[in-house]
């Protein structure tokens, strides 16, 4: 047994190597608590500033929504095609863009860019705008076909340029919603 | 830990920690990597992300050709079901059909053609290098060109499976194109005594069509049709048929076997002869039946005949060989001839590998002697659509081509998915035989035994990734489409064989005009449709090739009802001699039975982790070999279960470790064929043993069929013991009632219902399930323990493979297993009772679980579910210990899914992280998907729309799914059957699964 006063530097190091059991433990119980696995690993992704709540964004291409739904007025499911059948809304193909960018503002440098993309057949690298956590298992369908507006959870899109989030995206604000319109809010319904 | 805690004291110790926890809470926030979502260039038609699309193919996994629908995800196959339209399986799929999305994504695929290099010369040292497709195809061409144009064409061999339909077309094509290359269709169950025998007896080489489902009296010498014989899982769902309790009628179904397999635990009534002297149960028989008059549509000339040939086989007579009273062969001769039920109601069925030897074919010849006298030929036993297992090359062709390779005779052996080197008998002599060959060429996807000794390697395109067809039975044309492209660098072995064609000449490549496989199939399917447009029946709606050819693809085949074709009993008969079978060793020795294995079938199935880790349905072993033997024989051995044991036979000695099975003939020993791999990949190399090893490699003389009962073998304990896994060690039941059985009698007298157990009352409030309440049905008496939808429940919900050593640790993650129990049965009665219980969640109304978790991970929901959400649980396992049914599974382990492995995980269900509590969901993601479509169409979910995996699979259609809340659903009336009970009632948890009562 090591008597206290003994060695100064055991003294010294004693709160820092606490620290670091303490913080490993508190991180394993973390991990733990992490649930939710994707179901198919998904690659690394390269470095850059992650979209998140209120931010701008650099996507490869400055796509501006706002010219687009509010100036041009295109309904959000013209390009958003798979979000009345499918789980996921869909991101427009490369070939959706390029029906009409052949012939619409063709000398505009972002659409010579899209258009190169087009030429190499190569897909757009988007950065993800609205991402739930793995293991909440939403769909667009049913919610656009009860008639939630793409705007109770993107904001107002057609105002911005590029994407952001807005909405909280959390449980809490996913519950509130579905008990003010009775929508079922067993866990079930989204995690399983 | 004390010694720091000396120093730091109460007070510095909880500073520090409040130091830490936002420490560890900032760094879990920061460190999100920013995730790419990368959209089609040009979207695929009518494919909606997320939404699966099904596409019809056939299975490849045995010769019995099953419909599949494959369920593929963004362009990937997820889950394989049985096809509901498919004439052969009828929308079931067995455990090894389930497993095939294994192979195609298995990680030890070769994922590039290989060449042979010498390494060291003067030693003999070689290995397998990568090459180059040309290259590799240039080399294979100049070979066969240089043996061509010398004018040796003959020594030129092809080795296939039984393939059949087009492919098997290209190959015969190919072959003659190249001057007459000798063709081998191999098939390690080949059933060459089963047609023999039809040649013999009524003049038609051919493997009939059994219909079981019209059997009032079923009887099956040796024949495993619940594991794998012909066509597992056609006749087990035409069996299921016959043997449900119908009102009063149930057929009686008698299995005559050594060994109380999986078949003959579900049969009434087990009979155990000598080994190799089933035949002379069937003689016996047959001669009951003539001298008691008992036969049916037969003429006269032909009843004497047989009754001089049996003469000499009546019961007493033959009673003391066989090893059973012959009272008891008389009351089966009885049995199986019921002049006042009519011809045509009984069915005599034989010849699985355990007990074909010697007298396989006169086993057979029997059979059809006593099918004849029963009337039973042109009903239940139809020849006209006739099984492709006919048209496999005999063992004995094989062994005259190994024979020529021994002599040097051939310079080019190609192989395709085939796998000598382990299936044919060791003492054959195949592997030095190979040595002899200058020039192998394998075209396979996995380097098994044969492929790693050739010289060159070319991948071939998984079944699921090929278009071909298959014909399993006359009239029945399954089509087969690739699902998936390519995963690996491989190619389709039709377009190989063409491309080779091209570079052999102007000769060759004429005889073989396609551009590619694909061409040629579908100008083979023109070719035939022009010729006779089929029956409406076979493509409905098509009028034109190309409207044929859809239909084709989307049902999965064309197929016709063949009608059974009448045959003449033919006096050849008489020259087959009936004796007992030869069985050579050591006079003392035991004998030595290799059966066919359900999960592995003859070796191909052991680098799928799924059937590895499936306990094996009799003994409930995982990941291994045994040996199984009567505990009296153990005893006269002195070998203890465990126990390692010398086995060794005139033809080979190998070491294995002992399992008790009192279901086994004393002086027996059987041993599952399938494990014993030196290569084949991570899960099946270096585990187990092979005997095939063991075994003569003399053919039957009539047949030429492999002799798999043909040794004994001397039997020496070691002082090692190498326990082999089980995951259930116990056959009984305990008294717990788990199981529970009634007589047929007792059921028509309206005896079947338990009595109700004592009225519970609840504390907490009664849940309430105002619109569906999802319940499930499980009939024992319709369940087989065939595994099938354990393996379909893998598949679905992702559940993760642990490994021998996590299993030996009962750490299997399985949410279903078969338990199995024995009731005790006195040893000379005939009457079986095994029970098979699929367990699972029992979504229990008063569950135990929920009520004890810390965290609401566990909850019931208004659908009378028992939810588990993974996100939630913290995995204090209190769930678990307080579950009396033990179906909760918890992550010990971050589970591991190697490349690409991961491809086959289905994205609808979440993969559990370590530290979680899991178990059965009943499907939850299919319930989804189902109420999904009913909220599209405006309607509730209909009865029978939502199919949990489980069900959907079950050849015997023994797991009901559905609504409880509705009195008309198939679940609600199922549960309010007589045999109805739940298990554990009085524990007062209201299980929503209700089991049927086993009928015995």
């Amino acid at each position: 047994m090591a008597r206290r006063g003994d060695n100064s530097l055991t003294r010294a190091l004693l709160p820092a190597t606490l620290t670091l059991i303490l913080v490993g433990l508190v991180a394993l119980v973390f991990r733990v608590g992490a649930q939710g696995q994707p179901p198919v690993p998904t690659q690394s992704t390269e470095s850059g500033t992650r979209p998140s709540r209120g931010s701008s964004t650099v996507q490869p291409l400055a796509f501006s929504h706002r010219l687009h739904v509010r100036e041009r007025t295109i309904p959000c499911l013209t390009c958003h095609t798979y979000a009345r059948r499918g789980p996921v809304a869909g991101i427009p193909s490369v070939q959706r863009c390029a029906q009409c960018h052949l012939t619409i503002a063709k000398d505009r440098p972002e659409i010579v860019k899209l258009l190169k993309y087009w030429e190499d057949k190569a897909p757009i690298p988007w950065l993800r705008v609205h991402d739930l956590p793995d293991y909440v298992r939403f769909t667009h369908k049913r919610h656009v076909l009860a008639d939630v507006t793409c705007e109770t959870c993107h904001g107002d899109v057609a105002g911005m340029d590029a994407a952001v989030q807005t909405a909280p995206l959390t449980m809490g604000w996913c519950v509130g919603c579905h008990k003010q319109l009775y929508a079922p809010t067993g866990c079930l319904t989204c995690h399983y | 830990m004390s010694e720091l805690l000396d120093h730091v004291g109460r007070r510095t110790f909880l500073k520090l920690l409040g130091a830490a926890a936002p420490a560890v809470a900032a760094g879990a926030c920061s460190s999100v990597p920013p995730e790419r979502i990368i959209p089609y260039v040009i979207p695929p038609e009518d494919d909606v992300p997320g939404v699966a699309t099904w596409y019809a193919t056939t299975c490849q996994e045995c010769p019995a050709g099953c419909g599949m629908r494959v369920r593929t995800r963004e362009g990937r196959p997820v889950k394989v079901e049985g096809n509901p339209e498919h004439a052969i399986n009828r929308g079931r799929l067995c455990i090894r059909g389930q497993a095939s999305l294994q192979g195609l994504y298995n990680p030890d695929r070769i994922r590039g053609g290989r060449r042979r290099e010498v390494t060291n010369a003067s030693a003999g040292q070689s290995r397998l290098t990568n090459v180059a497709w040309e290259d590799a195809l240039t080399s294979l061409a100049a070979r066969i060109q240089t043996v061509r144009e010398a004018g040796r064409s003959s020594r030129i061999a092809i080795v296939t499976p039984l393939v059949t339909g087009t492919l098997d077309r290209l190959f015969d094509t190919f072959a003659k194109a190249i001057g007459g290359a000798r063709r081998i269709r191999y098939e390690p169950f080949g059933y060459e005594a089963i047609r023999t025998a039809g040649r013999i007896a009524f003049a038609r080489e051919a493997v009939p069509h059994y219909d079981l489902a019209r059997a009032d009296v079923l009887v099956s010498f040796g024949a495993d049709f619940l594991e794998t014989w012909l066509s597992t899982v056609e006749y087990s769902a035409a069996f299921a048929e016959a043997h449900r309790e119908q009102g009063t009628r149930r057929s009686r179904f008698v299995h005559i076997e050594p060994r109380l397999s999986l078949t003959a635990s579900n049969a009434d009534e087990w009979i155990s002869p000598a080994p190799g002297t089933e035949m002379l149960v069937a003689l016996a028989m047959v001669q009951v039946i003539v001298a008691e008059r008992r036969t049916q549509v037969i003429q006269d000339a032909d009843l004497k005949f047989i009754t001089d040939l049996v003469a000499s086989y009546s019961p007493d007579r033959v009673a003391s060989q066989i090893g059973v009273p012959a009272a008891k062969l008389t009351e089966l001769a009885r049995l199986f001839s019921d002049p006042k039920a009519g011809p045509g109601r009984s069915l005599a069925i034989g010849g699985g590998v355990a007990g074909s030897g010697s007298n396989a074919t006169a086993l057979q010849v029997a059979l059809n002697l006593l099918n004849y006298v029963a009337g039973n030929v042109g009903t239940t036993v139809r020849f006209g659509p006739d099984a492709s297992y006919g048209r496999a090359s005999t063992y004995r062709e094989f062994a005259e081509l190994v024979e020529s390779m021994r002599a040097g005779d051939i310079e080019v052996l190609i192989t395709h998915d085939v796998n000598p080197a382990f299936t044919l008998p060791a003492a054959l002599g195949f592997s030095a035989a190979l040595e002899r060959v200058p020039f192998v060429v394998s075209f396979s996807n996995t380097l098994d035994e044969t492929t790693a000794r050739a010289h060159l390697v070319l991948p071939t395109h998984g079944p699921l990734e090929s278009w071909g067809d298959e014909e399993p039975r006359a009239g029945v044309r399954g089509l087969r489409q690739p699902v998936i492209a390519a995963r690996f660098d491989s190619r389709h072995v039709g377009d190989l064989l063409l491309d080779v064609g091209r570079r052999l000449g102007e000769e060759v490549s004429g005889a073989l005009p396609a551009e590619g496989f694909y061409e040629y199939l579908r100008a083979e399917w023109r070719a035939r449709y022009e010729a006779e447009p089929p029956a409406s029946a076979a493509t409905p709606g098509s009028t034109t090739f190309d409207d044929h050819w859809a239909t084709a693809l989307e049902r999965g085949g064309a197929w016709n009802q063949i009608e059974p074709q009448p045959v003449m009993f033919s006096r050849e008969v008489a020259k087959v001699s009936f004796d007992a079978a030869v069985i050579n060793g050591p006079s003392d020795g035991l004998v030595l039975m290799p059966y066919a294995s359900l999960h592995l079938y003859d070796g191909r199935g052991a680098n799928r982790s799924w059937l590895q880790e499936i306990p094996d349905p009799v003994t409930k072993a995982v990941w291994s070999s045994w040996a199984e033997v009567h505990p009296d024989t153990a005893r006269s051995l002195s070998a203890q279960e465990g126990q390692l044991v010398s086995v060794e036979s005139p033809h080979g000695k190998l070491d294995v470790p002992v399992v008790l099975n009192p279901n086994l003939r004393p002086g027996t020993m059987a041993i599952p064929i399938g494990q014993g791999h030196t290569e084949y990949g991570r899960y099946a190399a270096g585990r187990g043993v092979n005997p095939i090893t063991l075994i003569d490699p003399t053919p039957e003389l009539l047949s030429g069929g492999v002799r798999w009962l043909s040794v004994k073998v001397r039997v020496t304990p070691r002082a090692l013991y190498r326990p082999v896994l089980k995951l259930q060690s116990s056959e009984s039941q305990v008294d717990r009632d788990i199981a529970l059985a009634v007589s047929l009698d007792d059921v028509i007298a309206g005896r079947a219902q338990t009595a109700p157990g004592v009225e519970h009352r609840s504390l907490s409030p009664e849940h309430t399930h105002p619109e569906y309440r999802w319940g499930m049905a499980i009939d024992l008496d319709a369940c087989t323990g065939c595994n099938a939808c354990v393996a379909a429940c893998y598949a679905e919900n992702n559940v993760p493979v642990m490994g021998p050593e996590a299993v030996r640790r009962g750490r299997t993650m399985s949410w279903l297993r078969i338990e199995r129990f024995v009731e005790r049965r006195d040893p000379a009665a005939t009457a079986v009772d095994v029970r098979f219980v699929p367990m699972l969640c029992q979504h229990c109304d008063h569950a135990p679980c929920e009520t004890v978790c810390p965290v609401y991970a566990t909850y019931h929901t208004d659908e009378g579910l028992n939810a588990q959400v993974y996100n939630r649980c913290v995995g204090t396992r209190y769930c678990s210990n307080n579950c009396p049914y033990k179906v909760r599974r918890f992550n010990w382990f971050q589970s591991e899914f190697p490349d690409p492995l991961h491809l086959q995980l289905n994205p609808d269900v979440t993969v559990r992280s370590q530290g979680v509590m899991e178990k059965c969901t009943f499907c939850v993601q299919r319930i989804h998907e189902g109420k999904d479509r009913a909220k599209d169409e405006k309607r509730p979910v209909r009865d029978g729309e939502v199919v949990p995996a489980c069900a959907q699979t079950c050849p015997g259609q023994a797991i009901v799914f559905g609504d409880l809340n509705d009195p008309s659903s198939r679940v609600s009336q199922l549960a309010g059957s007589p045999r109805a009970y739940r298990i554990f009632d009085g524990l007062n948890t209201r299980p929503a699964v209700t089991y049927l009562k086993k009928i015995v």
